[in-house]
């Protein structure tokens, strides 16, 4: 009875408590554009305690009830101050304008690395992105991501990542929301994210909130601007490559806005290695004329409108739109003697793909502590490759006869979504997420199609290859990022997922765990654990490297890949506001499937499971990062040391090899410089060490027979002792850039220069032997792109 | 910018410049290796053929190694036959001297200039086929198919590997005369021969690496490999079709089915190249590893019990 009144009395402690607070909520915005703030610093002054904005700027801070001096800010802005006197919630909407001297800033205005618990992650600001030098003048977000340490760019130009040993398929991008399959234009070499149209940039390479889900290695969580809701804007750009140009501005000020962003290429200056076309006139070959072109292009449009219905609720509407297209059409014409017949062949053969996304959202402040966001989405990727042949045949006294040819290949996957996600800010200890979702896939993993018709006899039509597949991925988390006390917090999580294949399902129950410890004012130790499950696997051919890559799901017979990831970091701010930090991983990956051996992913009528094998890795390494946000020389220094490796039963004899993108030292230099508000320079610098291949080094005769004798055949075989058992040679590059820019009343225009591969390092993208003039057989290398100088001619308005 | 244009032109014409070069190879394994290729059963005498390796940046053509040392010995080490060059890297034992069943046997090759090589393997036990029985039929073109079933017992609780093919034999008369001198007359020149015969086979269990299209038949091969994942201790019965057998039925001739249980070895060994085979030119084809035993070199010694069940067409 004693014990029962006890408690009773602390809950009535708790609830009297729990009466005497009060709760400050609203968002944070930018005061020009209206743009949500993400992660702005709102702190309380007085009790020490704050929070930050969430995705959508919204923020929640329940605080006792006493003044309050509230300060609200975020790196680039000037921070805003209130003075409450905490007597009722209150409804704050803060509008932060931005700093506009050059000095450095050395008040906290948002959090320092050692106080987050979110460890392995790294946020990148777009103005970084576009200041530093780049592939072509080509603001590209995946290629600076790249240069953080942990993050591996595969090929020469590729802009695709592996995070931690992971494969390019074990990223979760994310577009507001959206999952994005191919996130690369031109064979890799940019990706498909405009900066113009981007918010905000997160990386996060390990200890995943739950909230999260789906992908093993990394989530890439970008959120696309959502247009400016006071003034109408512009900024486009002229470069090389291409050109592109923005256009955002209220549709009802303060109300409803929108963005539009479009670019596409108009050169085929990268494009030419794969293009070498002309048109040939009569006289080399009487009889006979052929005309051929062909051509690259990619453009990309990416869409958004915003509208407030009050302070509390909010409808968004975006999408993005992309294709790449690979053509090369052909006129024939040629007269045989044999029965002097004219024949007339036109042909057009290509490879096209893209995506397609988009998305509905509605914000809703249900409470001064609930935020709801609920999400409808819209997902393509498809890939074709194929050609048409038509032909017709005429004879001097004989019926003309016509035959047209069309040939398909076809890879794919749709998916329809839906998730709401709440935000709960009891207290400023607790910041409880929770949510779920579902997502409809639809994979079409390669499909071959032949069409063939002509005048005299019956045609082909035929389909064969990979069945369309189906399935339902649902998901629910829970998340709390606990303040246990000034020193000690978690964010622990739970985030439960399955997949509906045909007959099978496969559920998941994925804790996760971060935990951030200080040890002084300015440093801190962080550990983290995070169990991940991907019901998706991408077929990758090591081949040849076109966009011909495979998504396929998880079926009766194929199971989703798991991995554990443990981490342990320290962080520290120094002087300057220099941050740094360093962290150890390791993490393991079951169910990794990889083609078998002799597998053509080309025209065979087999179905993709009865081509792969199943097998495990792992990764391991140490990271360490030195950056400094704020100042007129910013910038980072990343070093990874790191293995990677796989193991599959079926290939290498079983035994474990090197991941093909294991990468032994890497480290990346950025750097930018302000000089004054008219010039600033960028500097890149990149070393790795060489990438692992598989290098035929010996070659014999095999018996080709089955037994031995005297007329006992034999081939030639080349000799593999081991997967990836060489390392290409170590790559290094620098990048510099400048930028010039005017400032005019109503616009201001930016000249930018650069220098890619300022040393012009032939760097090694492919391997091959040869033999040369006096009989001798030398190892050489293709190198892709020397020293190459960029302009582009940038404006905004 | 003005000033700049010129410096931007020279630059540009760098993107032309040529990107291929020669670099240092890491010779961390090019030196030539002793290649051992032994394919051996229990009716056969001891037989390998020795060859050299060519590194990857020698341009000389392959050789066969002709003073080379191959013994073979026994699993307690003793030595069971010495093997003698016959030509052109061709060395097999004396007469008498053949593979005994769940016999581990290793050989070991070496030769001046190269480091040894050695490997092990053992041939399992024979599989009898028990019974076989033949369908005639006719196709829908008219001709006279032959459908064999042969059955086999297969051991229980081991991973068993089979092989099988359809061997026939004859003797090809020439039509072009020779002169013997001997008989003082002329005579018909003949040549006995001893092939595979092509068959077709749909089995679920038979690998299909070494399989081909032939006169519409999709399952063609030459001999079939199958493992007992599925048959483990079962009788098993295993159907194909003599699929050129209307050519040969008037033909008089006679011919033997042979079923090899092999070892693992030599299953994976003929897997692999079969593999290897089928991807040479295909640019979008996986690389293949061509499996070896051999230690310290490359190759294969392994092999097989042969049983066999004579025929006539």
């Amino acid at each position: 009875m004693k014990s029962i009144l006890f408690i009773l009395f602390l809950f009535s402690l708790s609830f009297h408590s729990f009466s005497q607070k009060f709760t400050i909520s609203g968002t944070v915005r930018d005061l020009s554009s209206g743009e949500p703030i993400i992660g702005a610093k709102v702190f309380d002054i007085k009790s020490k305690k704050g929070t930050l904005s969430n995705d959508y700027g919204f923020f929640s801070l329940t605080l006792p009830k006493d003044s309050v001096y509230l300060r609200v800010s975020y790196m680039g802005f000037t921070a805003m101050e209130y003075q409450m006197d905490g007597s009722k919630n209150t409804a704050l909407e803060v509008d932060l304008n931005t700093i506009q001297e050059l000095e450095e800033v050395t008040v906290n205005a948002q959090k320092n690395i050692e106080e987050q618990t979110q460890m392995s992650s790294f946020d990148v600001s777009i103005e970084k992105i576009k200041a530093l030098p780049v592939f072509l003048g080509e603001k590209d977000i995946i290629k600076t991501i790249q240069l953080f340490p942990g993050v591996q760019s595969g090929s020469e130009g590729s802009s695709g990542i592996y995070v931690r040993g992971g494969g390019q398929d074990q990223n979760l991008m994310l577009l507001d929301g959206v999952p994005i399959y191919n996130a690369t234009h031109l064979f890799g070499f940019f990706s498909i994210f405009n900066a113009d149209a981007i918010n905000k940039v997160t990386m996060i390479k390990g200890g995943f909130p739950a909230r999260y889900g789906g992908r093993l290695s990394s989530v890439l969580d970008i959120r696309m601007k959502e247009g400016n809701m006071k003034k109408f804007h512009g900024e486009g750009s002229i470069g090389i490559i291409s050109s592109k140009l923005s256009l955002e501005g209220p549709i009802i000020k303060d109300k409803t806005s929108f963005i539009v962003s479009g670019r596409r290429t108009y050169v085929d200056l990268l494009a030419r290695p794969f293009i070498n076309m002309s048109n040939r006139g009569d006289g080399k070959d009487p009889g006979s004329s052929s005309t051929q072109t062909g051509g690259y292009y990619f453009w990309d449009l990416n869409a958004k409108i915003n509208h407030k219905f009050s302070e509390t609720s909010r409808l968004y509407l975006s999408g993005y739109f992309g294709r790449d297209r690979f053509y090369n059409d052909g006129t024939n014409e040629f007269t045989t003697d044999v029965d002097n017949s004219t024949t007339v062949e036109n042909s057009s053969n290509g490879l096209r793909w893209g995506n397609a996304i988009a998305a509905i959202r509605w914000n809703k402040i249900i409470t001064p502590k609930l935020f709801m966001n609920v999400t409808g989405t819209f997902s393509q990727y498809q890939f074709r490759v194929g050609g048409e042949n038509e032909s017709t045949t005429t004879y001097p006294s004989a019926p003309s006869t016509s035959q047209n040819l069309i040939f398909n290949y076809d890879s794919g996957i749709q998916d329809w979504g839906g998730k709401i996600d709440f935000d709960f800010r009891p207290n400023p200890n607790h910041t409880i997420k929770f949510g779920l979702g579902d997502t409809y896939h639809t994979f079409t993993p390669g499909v071959n199609q032949i069409q063939l018709s002509n005048s005299i006899s019956n045609g082909i039509d035929t389909t064969f290859g990979s069945v369309q597949q189906y399935g339902h991925e649902h998901w629910v988390y829970f998340e709390d990022d606990w303040e246990v006390s000034n020193r000690l917090k978690f964010n622990v999580g739970i985030h439960f997922s399955g997949f509906k294949a045909s007959q099978e399902w496969y559920p998941s129950i994925q804790p996760r765990f971060s935990a951030r410890y200080m040890l002084t004012e300015n440093s801190s130790i962080k550990a983290s654990y995070s169990s991940m499950t991907q019901f998706l696997h991408l077929l990758t051919n090591p081949t040849i490297g076109l966009p011909t890559d495979l998504w396929v799901p998880v079926t009766d017979r194929v199971a989703p890949e798991y991995s554990n990831q443990f981490a342990l970091g320290y962080a520290q701010t120094l002087e300057k506001g220099i941050q740094f930090s360093v962290e150890a991983y390791y993490k393991d990956m079951r169910n990794l499937i990889a083609y078998k051996e002799g597998v053509s992913f080309f025209g065979s009528d087999e179905d993709w499971q009865n081509k792969i094998t199943v097998g495990n890795g792992n990764s391991y390494g140490l990271e360490l990062l030195v950056e400094k946000k704020m100042g007129k020389t910013s910038g980072w220094i990343g070093y990874t040391l790191s293995w990677s490796n796989r193991q599959f039963d079926s290939l290498n004899f079983g035994n474990p090899y090197p991941y093909i993108y294991d990468r032994r030292h890497d480290i990346g230099l950025a750097i930018t410089h302000k000089f004054n508000e008219k010039v600033d320079i960028g500097l890149v610098w990149v070393f790795g060490s060489g990438y692992a291949t598989t290098l035929a080094q010996q070659t014999y005769l095999g018996v080709n027979s089955l037994s031995i004798g005297p007329n006992t055949p034999y081939e030639p075989i080349e000799h593999i002792e081991a997967r990836n058992d060489y390392r290409m040679p170590a790559y290094h590059r620098l990048d510099i850039g400048v930028n010039l820019h005017k400032k005019k009343e109503k616009w201001e225009s930016t000249w930018s220069f650069g220098l890619y591969n300022a040393y012009s390092r032939q760097n090694a993208f492919y391997l091959f032997f040869e033999e040369g003039d006096n009989g001798t057989r030398t190892l050489n290398q293709l190198s892709l792109f020397p020293i190459l100088p960029s302009v582009s001619y940038s404006f905004k308005f | 910018m003005k000033n700049l244009l010129p410096v931007f032109l020279i630059l540009s014409a760098l993107t032309l410049s040529n990107c291929t070069k020669e670099i240092e190879f890491d010779e961390q394994d090019i030196a030539p290796r002793i290649v051992v290729n032994s394919l051996f059963t229990n009716d056969s005498i001891w037989s390998a053929h020795i060859s050299r390796s060519v590194g990857v940046l020698e341009t000389t053509s392959y050789t066969t190694i002709d003073n080379a040392s191959v013994n073979i010995f026994d699993d307690n080490a003793n030595l069971v036959t010495t093997l003698t060059h016959q030509g052109d890297g061709l060395y097999t034992s004396p007469t008498g001297v053949s593979p005994q069943p769940n016999q581990s046997y290793t050989i070991e090759a070496s030769a001046s200039g190269y480091e040894s090589v050695n490997a092990t393997n053992s041939i399992p036990s024979a599989v009898p086929i028990y019974q076989l029985d033949t369908v005639t039929s006719t196709n829908n073109d008219g001709e006279t198919i032959l459908e064999a079933t042969i059955t086999f017992q297969d051991p229980p609780n081991i991973s068993n590997y089979y092989m099988l093919e359809v061997l026939v034999t004859g003797t090809w008369i020439n039509n072009e005369l020779e002169w013997d001198p001997v008989a003082n007359e002329w005579v018909a020149d003949t040549i006995e021969f001893r092939e595979p015969l092509q068959i077709s086979c749909d089995d679920i269990n038979v690998e299909t690496v070494n399989r081909f299209n032939f006169g519409g038949f999709e399952n063609t091969f030459l001999y079939l490999m199958l493992k007992d994942q599925n048959f483990d201790g079962e009788n098993y019965a295993l159907t194909f079709t003599v699929i050129n057998y209307a050519e040969l039925k008037d033909m008089d001739l006679f011919g033997e089915i042979r079923l090899v249980n092999t070892s693992e070895e030599y299953f994976n060994y003929l897997k692999s190249f079969n593999l290897y085979q089928r991807t040479i030119g295909n640019p979008f084809a996986t690389p293949v590893q061509v499996y070896s035993n051999v230690n310290n070199g490359m190759g294969i010694f392994a092999g097989g019990t042969l049983t066999y069940w004579n025929v006539q067409f």
